[in-house]
């Protein structure tokens, strides 16, 4: 589904990511692990078409990033990026004016589920209301792959469950799934395979199972071995 | 999909599959949000300029030659920065394009690169017609108003208005001038466009921006005129000169267009 190779992100004069070499497949949900700025959001750019690689390629079913993937692909940012003067119906409504997959119905009770009030400014909301705001907004489409950067994070301990439960609800055997996480006992048992990054390379690519049964750990414990 | 008449159309053909492949409605709705994005500022000045407005018939109506002389010099003032902020203003809702994270939602639609930029021109287009309409209409008029009540009026705008309408031979003419300002206005935002989307970081990287703006603005009437004093000297007729002039101009718009539709897809990251 989805294959990058040789990627390389340079800001100026730093690094962001290097010779990235991976490939995505169908049916499966991911766990993009590292530290601060070892490169995932650049990663996930590059795939939702934000970043232009320096060098190396991504591919989506064959084809480079461009309007067709963007047409598959559900990128939630870490930050908020609805414009100023929009409510959170319009955020909704945005989506739904330019994505054939979005269901507005779904992000409207998905939204009203978490607590978050339709007619608030989207500048004015709290940052764990923001990062449901943008969740809701990724996982209301029908997309073929989703990348979620930090979808946890500012969320309380309560509705990180419930937020796990929302994105497992798109789970489905043609449907791809990436979430990056800091917290990563909270994703080990939902995930099948794991892609750690390290100083902008991707330093461990495998199936979690495998991985769990090689090295006789658990994936937090690898992480934590890894970037010790 | 392209139509019988379309087929005909070399031109339409051209903008259905290089610009409005992917659905006209999409780029309608691009423009609806650009539209509300853009209309901060543009609302502003409107608002401003309704206030002077009423009060300069307040002062009118009041018999009062210096208030009514006052607001009509500010309006003045105001008509000649209106005229060269519009275009400035759209290169900086840009830049946020370029530089900030309300790129995002436009970088994630499904539309192409082309699409988005004419969308945004369009907006900022028509609202700029708005504006300079108003402002080109009211403003002589007040001046006419204050001249004939109160003996004189500072009409620099007025002036410019009366003596470009009796330069004016028809029709024609007034074509002419409206399309020309439209080409140096496509001019002035397309090379603000294109030197937001070339990619930089600090405050050496803006002042180069800067100075490549001013520059090419330099480069490009210079050569406009060189273009001007050669159809002097072939003695060509005056409609002549002016089409190469345009023909020049568009295909710089053109260039910059493209040009930065290219940067949005190879170069610009968020």
């Amino acid at each position: 589904m989805l294959k990058c190779s040789n990627l390389k992100k340079i800001y100026f004069d730093k690094i962001a990511m290097e010779n990235i070499t991976l490939e995505l497949e169908a049916g499966r949900i991911y766990a993009l692990l590292g530290p601060n700025g070892s490169g995932k959001t650049t990663f996930m750019k590059a795939v939702a078409g934000l970043v232009k690689p320096t060098e190396g390629t991504v591919l989506y079913k064959g084809q480079p990033i461009g309007v067709a993937s963007k047409k598959e692909v559900s990128y939630m940012p870490t930050e908020n990026y609805f414009y100023p003067y929009m409510t959170v119906e319009d955020a909704g409504k945005y989506y739904q004016d330019f994505f054939e997959d979005f269901n507005f119905d779904t992000y409207k009770e998905m939204v009203v589920d978490m607590g978050v009030n339709l007619k608030d400014k989207v500048t004015k909301i709290s940052t764990g209301m923001a990062a449901k705001v943008r969740l809701a907004a990724a996982l209301s489409r029908k997309a073929k792959l989703y990348l979620l950067d930090e979808p946890l994070n500012g969320i309380d301990l309560v509705a990180r469950d419930k937020i796990m439960a929302t994105i497992l609800k798109v789970a489905d055997e043609d449907v791809t799934i990436v979430i990056s996480s800091h917290l990563v006992e909270e994703l080990e048992t939902v995930v099948d395979g794991v892609i750690f990054i390290k100083d902008g390379r991707n330093v461990l690519v495998g199936d979690a199972d495998d991985i769990r049964e090689e090295r006789g750990k658990s994936i937090a414990d690898v992480y934590r071995e890894t970037f010790a | 999909m392209t139509s019988a008449r379309s087929e005909e159309n070399p031109l339409q053909m051209f903008t259905e599959k290089h610009l409005l492949k992917g659905g006209d409605e999409k780029m309608l709705k691009l423009m609806k949000y650009e539209f509300f994005r853009q209309l901060f500022s543009k609302g502003f000045i409107m608002g401003c300029f309704l206030t002077l407005v009423a009060g300069f018939f307040g002062f009118y109506w009041a018999g009062n030659a210096i208030g009514a002389t006052i607001i009509v010099t500010v309006l003045n003032l105001a008509t000649i920065i209106i005229l060269f902020f519009a275009p400035f203003e759209f290169s900086f809702t840009f830049d946020k394009d370029m530089n900030s994270r309300q790129g995002y939602l436009l970088a994630l639609v499904p539309q192409k690169s082309t699409t988005i930029l004419l969308s945004k021109l369009l907006v900022a287009l028509l609202q700029s017609a708005v504006l300079y309409t108003l402002f080109f209409t009211v403003v002589p008029f007040c001046e006419r108003l204050c001249e004939n009540k109160f003996g004189e009026a500072p009409g620099l705008i007025g002036q410019i208005v009366w003596n470009a309408s009796e330069g004016l031979n028809g029709v024609p003419d007034i074509i002419e001038f409206w399309f020309t300002l439209l080409t140096i206005w496509l001019f002035f935002a397309c090379l603000g466009m294109f030197v937001t989307a070339i990619p930089g970081k600090g405050k050496l990287a803006s002042l180069l921006g800067y100075v490549l703006f001013f520059a090419a603005i330099v480069l490009v009437f210079f050569l406009l005129e060189r273009i001007d004093w050669l159809f002097d000297i072939l003695k060509t007729p005056a409609f002549v000169g002016n089409i190469a002039e345009w023909v020049y101009i568009i295909g710089i718009d053109l260039a910059l267009f493209f040009g930065t539709a290219r940067l949005m897809d190879k170069k610009v990251s968020l």
